[in-house]
């Protein structure tokens, strides 16, 4: 590839079509071959460099398009679970209350159970204790 | 645009000055003028390659801009959805 970039033959053969001097012809193309292949860059370096370039982007295009999936996937995870742990929690929260309710209501019933057999019993001796009066 | 990348006729000149002859030096420039015109990169080409590559990453940016939105959009969607349906459970 690096030889192709300085056809050091074809410009010796130029110069010298020029009336340079056979030596004098080779010294100037070797010496600007050497600078061609040593310092200068060719457009074969640019094109190469632009490849390199595309595909570094391409490689990094695809890189961020996964992280972007795996952070997507991880996120939907995480909402999934406090789905269902809110879920979860819900159920146990109406369970306790559902027992609460239910112990209240025995509470309630027995509670009222002798209130009102008291009256009850109060009201049956203020009217037996009436009937024997009158 | 390409023939401003050197100017033969001036490399000529400053040649003959230094006593080439009129044909060295017309030879030496038209020798030189084909290895910068159609080997060497110039500052032309490095402009032209970064124009290429700007646009290559503003392109890359967009779309990935573009995927982003989409992504958050329905992940977005998908937690309303959740809310509401954890709202409706209450």
């Amino acid at each position: 590839m690096r030889t192709l970039a300085f056809d050091t033959l074809e410009f010796a053969k130029k110069l010298k079509a020029a009336n340079f001097p056979q030596d004098q012809a080779e010294a100037l193309a070797e010496a600007v071959a050497g600078l061609v292949e040593e310092r200068l860059a060719t457009k074969q370096d640019l094109k190469e460099l632009e490849i390199r370039l595309e595909a570094r982007l391409k490689e990094l295009e695809t890189s961020l398009r996964r992280d972007m999936k795996e952070l997507e996937t991880g996120l939907r995870q995480d909402m999934k679970e406090l789905e269902t742990g809110l879920r979860h929690d819900m159920k146990e929260l109406e369970t306790g209350l559902r027992r609460d309710m239910q112990e209240m209501e025995l509470r309630l019933r027995h509670d009222l159970t002798l209130r009102l057999g008291a009256m009850l019993a109060a009201a049956v001796a203020v009217v037996a204790a009436l009937v024997k009066l009158l | 645009m390409r023939t401003l990348a050197f100017d033969t006729l001036e490399f000529a000149k400053k040649l003959k000055a230094a006593n080439f002859t009129q044909d060295q030096a017309e030879a030496l420039a038209e020798a030189i003028a084909g290895i910068v015109e159609e080997r060497l990169g110039s500052k032309q080409d490095l402009k032209e390659l970064e124009i290429r590559l700007e646009a290559r990453l503003r392109e890359m940016e967009l779309r990935l801009r573009h995927d982003l939105t989409l992504r958050l959009g329905a992940m977005l969607t998908a937690a309303v959805a959740i809310v509401a349906a954890i709202v409706k459970l209450l």
